[in-house]
């Protein structure tokens, strides 16, 4: 049915803007520090000066700065201006939207740790084997243009950054932006629902392979990804496709594609495009054998990837269906959204008005003529701010870890009200709401060993084995309800207050 | 290239676009196979659901294997006499026993998450944990076969342990059930 087609495309588009507003904003406030404060000259420095650091180097900033696939566009516009060459920018578009410190430690207490490093490495691997072929075949690729004139000193700097995020927001990138999203939104619309469940099993040789070409165009936010990745190793799925999805799918969309095409033209972008897919899935099927769990029993389906699929089937009372899965989107992402449209419209007002950059120029003016500088007023160079300014979004994603992974208090609080929800509708045998109501609850599971982790540097055996177990039971009355088995949903429910309990216990203070 | 480019990157990302969904539509027609075979798969597991329905955890045939024991105490049980039986196969055998062996690790394998899923402290736990990775070690170890003195002391030892250990009663469900 066409609506159905029409209504999941949407509601995947909507929810991909919402979980990826905050990067995007991110990314600009990034793309304005680049301008204005650090400027082109130590923008390029930062990159490696387009020397034998300069793939490293990209590699290494991209771990750290919390932006998506989508976030990392408008970056990627400022380092082709800076003139910071093909490969290192290309470098940076992969590898900036892979980790960061929040997803990097979501992936160490969900896999094992080594399974996140070897990934991490490969990551390296691949950015730094396809950036350096592509510089060989395409040498010269830099393309700076001319710098802006340096902004006044003290509020007047701080407002050509704003106004380079406002500007940039509602310019080329908006429209890449928008093909980026355009792709999870088609991908849903083609893939009926539960299309993907047996397609990544472990014993299936065409996993990579089928994941490589959903993952292109799929959205996945570097912490999607990574817990998708430790569901993948918790149903012993393919390693291989894992990461896939992990590469392509965070890595890169159909908008940062579309940027590399404009900019580099086709037959370098192909190369590019070409090399990625090669090399992604050759060191997919690498480890795939390797990296396989054995201390698992291999799930015969998995619902960890219905997210890039069309929620909604035919037989469903499609506005009502529709209106909960709106609803039930997270307040904080229709904020994200709020801001980030909010910021689009200051951009495209200041387009309609001030087309000519004449604020610009006036916040430039003047800009070298030295007032006299009294004792207390120190004059801090941009790029120190500029320094300072990266460093500190760094820090704060750091210190946001904290308040995204809380304390076990905390957590024990959230996940009383949960369980209170998902275990009155599962006894309703109401699928729909079980299944929302139930991923938060695994959630907030996982969110508790990453806090615990994070508060006393470590999480034992014991703790993650009972986790483990209770996401399981979560799993085992998931499907029970799916089954509408009134026996076995009494069973099912048994089994996940004794997880339940047993893993309060397990992470309670001795 | 500022003017130029929003016409042309819509033109050049509209069209990679376009390209894209080609292979992606030839990909979908294997995954609307594999909801077909899953929609079959569902009337055929309904089928098996009536003719198991003896079975306790029938929906767990998604995950887990029909002779996964239900608690440690059958674990241990299970493990013991399958051990016994090896090692009676193996003096008479001259090779390998991969198919047995299969079943025994599976089961070893096992014994944390079985134990896992009880009240067992964290301390008896741990022991499960360590006596597990020991015996999985000596029954993989292709240098030393299942008669071998050195694995049958490992049996022995870690057997011993997993024996000790005392199993609290399980707490009755609270008004959780109740919700």
């Amino acid at each position: 049915m066409p609506e159905t087609i029409i209504a999941g495309g949407l509601l995947r588009f909507v929810q991909a803007l919402g979980q990826a507003a905050p990067t995007i904003l991110v990314g600009l406030i990034v793309t304005g520090i680049f301008r204005r404060l650090l400027g082109q000259q130590n923008t390029l420095r930062v990159f490696g000066n387009n020397g034998w650091r300069s793939l490293p180097q990209a590699w290494a900033l991209g771990m750290l700065l919390p932006v998506c696939s989508l976030g990392v566009i408008p970056i990627l516009r400022e380092m082709r201006r800076s003139g910071v060459g093909g490969g290192a920018i290309l470098a940076f578009a992969l590898a900036a939207p892979l980790f960061n410190p929040l997803s990097l430690l979501y992936g160490l207490t969900l896999s094992k740790p080594y399974v996140i490093v070897a990934f991490a490495f490969c990551s390296l691997a691949i950015v730094t084997i396809i950036g350096s072929l592509w510089d060989r075949l395409f040498p010269n690729s830099a393309a700076a243009e001319a710098p802006p004139r340096p902004a006044r000193q003290g509020l007047k700097r701080m407002l050509a950054i704003l106004l380079v995020t406002v500007r940039e927001a509602a310019g080329p990138s908006l429209g890449y932006i928008l093909i980026g999203l355009s792709g999870t939104a088609v991908l849903a619309a083609l893939l009926s629902p539960g299309a993907l469940e047996r397609s990544m099993n472990g014993d299936n040789p065409w996993a990579p392979w089928t994941m490589t070409w959903v993952a292109i165009p799929a959205y996945a936010t570097p912490m999607l990804a990574m817990s998708q990745l430790g569901a993948m190793f918790q149903h012993a799925n393919s390693p291989g496709a894992a990461f896939a999805l992990l590469t392509l799918g965070a890595g890169m969309n159909l908008g940062s594609l579309a940027w590399m095409t404009a900019h580099f033209g086709w037959k370098r972008s192909a190369v590019w495009f070409g090399l990625l897919v090669t090399v992604v899935l050759g060191l997919a099927y690498a480890i795939n054998g390797p990296l396989l769990p054995t201390e698992v029993d291999p799930a015969d389906h998995t619902h960890a990837f219905d997210v890039y699929c069309n929620p909604f089937r035919p037989s469903q009372n499609l506005a009502a269906d529709a209106e909960f899965r709106f609803r039930s989107i997270p307040l904080l992402d229709w904020c994200g959204m709020a801001i980030l449209g909010t910021v689009v419209l200051a951009g495209l007002i200041l387009r309609k008005v001030d087309s000519a950059g004449r604020i610009e120029s006036w916040l430039e003016s003047d800009a070298e003529s030295a007032a006299v500088p009294s004792r207390w007023d120190v004059t801090v160079p941009a790029p120190v701010l500029g320094v300072v300014a990266l460093i500190g979004l760094v820090a704060f994603s750091i210190v946001g870890c904290f308040a995204y992974y809380p304390s076990r208090q905390e957590v024990f609080e959230e996940m009383k009200a949960v369980r209170a929800e998902a275990l009155y509708f599962a006894k309703q045998k109401d699928s729909k709401r079980t299944d929302h109501w139930f991923a938060l609850w695994d959630d907030w599971t996982r969110k508790l060993e990453v806090g615990v982790y994070l508060r006393t540097g470590r999480l034992s055996e014991y703790q993650h084995m009972k986790a483990r177990i209770f996401r399981e039971k979560l799993e085992q009355l998931r499907h029970a309800v799916e089954d509408q088995d009134d026996e076995e949903i009494k069973e099912c429910v048994s089994g996940v207050y004794h997880a339940d309990r047993r893993l309060q216990v397990a992470f309670s203070d001795p | 290239m500022k003017t130029l480019e929003m016409p042309l990157m819509i033109d050049r990302g509209l069209m990679l676009a376009a390209v894209l969904i080609v292979p992606l539509v030839m990909l979908l027609c294997g995954c609307q196979g594999a909801a077909e075979t899953k929609h079959e798969h569902e009337h055929e597991h309904e089928h098996e659901h009536k003719h198991e329905h003896e079975h306790e955890h029938e929906h767990s045939e998604h995950h887990t294997s029909h002779h996964k024991p239900q608690d440690f105490r059958q674990a241990l049980a299970e493990l013991e006499r399958q051990y016994a039986e090896i090692q009676v196969l193996a003096s008479s055998r001259a090779a390998e026993l991969p198919q047995e062996l299969e079943e025994l690790v599976e089961i070893i394998r096992w014994l944390p998450e079985i134990a896992g899923d009880s009240d067992m402290p964290e301390a008896d736990w741990n022991v499960v944990n360590a006596a597990s990775r020991e015996l999985l070690t000596a029954v993989k170890s292709r240098d030393r076969g299942p008669a071998s003195p050195d694995v049958q002391v490992a049996w022995e030892s870690n057997l011993r342990r997993l024996r000790e250990i005392h199993l609290p009663a399980e707490s009755p469900e609270g008004g959780l059930a109740d919700q």
